[in-house]
């Protein structure tokens, strides 16, 4: 079951030059910046409503977002679902024909997550994630 | 002042195909259905928490949504952004020197809205809206 938009994933080239326009222009507000390593990128979470756009800055060239970038320029890059139970979804997804990027969950920023190929999800990268004990739900921090 | 995402905008080639994944694979409920001829476009509204999935499918390229789908094929498209008064913000932007593809609001189906251009907000195309009704939101059929 799938409770909540978690979030949306928007791919810039540098926080540097991307912050200022969702902080100081739109007026929202960076909770969190933090290097995420293990999925080559430095985040920028602003809550936003009941949700968050994260901003995504790759660590290098070689990275899944580095690449997005080179290949299409910066822009909206995913979205990410809620649900209790991300192991189970990420299988239930399976049984369903889906082409799954990961078939069992792997850590993130803030919770336990795993990806749906975008062929799968009519050209969006779908991502589904279960967050850390402790961790407030996205819109709620 | 901007308040919460409304909704997210997605293109899609295939209306049927895109409903079977998003309300019976993944089990968002189907809100509303608005056949578009006039804006060349099908648009499917699902709940996805408080956050609505607005599924739109262009028929032809007459609309921007349409020329997007041509172009970069189907997949994420805008971030509807609610706000208190929407004249007042794009008036805002506007005098902060952000480049808009709408300085004032058109009419929609539940508020009045305007795009701000996808250059200055880093390749993000927003939409900012506020519900008719509001302050700021005017009521439908008037300019």
């Amino acid at each position: 079951m799938l409770t909540k938009l978690d979030h949306i994933g928007i791919a810039v080239r540098t926080l540097e030059e991307a912050l200022p326009f969702y902080t100081e222009t739109l007026g929202l507000k960076c909770i969190d910046v933090r290097d995420v390593p293990q999925q080559g990128v430095k985040v920028a979470f602003i809550p936003i409503g009941d949700t968050e756009l994260e901003l995504l800055e790759p660590l290098g060239p070689d990275t899944p977002v580095g690449k997005f970038i080179a290949n299409q320029g910066p822009g909206l890059h995913h979205i990410c679902y809620d649900t209790p139970d991300v192991a189970g979804e990420l299988t239930r997804m399976k049984e369903c024909g889906m082409r799954m990027l990961d078939e069992v969950p792997k850590e993130g920023a803030v919770g336990m997550i795993g990806f749906m190929h975008p062929k799968s999800a009519f050209g969006v990268l779908t991502e589904f994630s279960t967050r850390f004990p402790g961790i407030p739900p996205s819109g709620q921090r | 002042m901007i308040r919460r995402l409304d909704h997210i905008g997605i293109v899609v080639t295939d209306m049927a195909a895109a409903l079977a994944f998003y309300r019976d694979t993944l089990g968002f409920a189907l809100v509303e259905y608005r056949h578009q001829p006039e804006r060349h476009q099908d648009v499917a509204i699902l709940r996805a928490g408080a956050v609505d999935l607005e599924v739109i499918h262009p028929f032809n390229d007459q609309s921007a949504a349409g020329r997007y789908l041509a172009k970069s094929g189907p997949g994420l498209y805008h971030l509807g952004m609610e706000t208190d008064d929407v004249d007042a913000e794009l008036g805002r932007l506007e005098g902060a020197g952000v480049r808009l593809i709408d300085t004032t609001p058109r009419p929609g189906t539940h508020a009045r809205f305007g795009f701000v251009h996808p250059k200055p907000t880093h390749g993000v195309l927003i939409e900012l809206s506020t519900p008719y009704g509001e302050a700021g939101g005017g009521a439908p059929g008037l300019p």
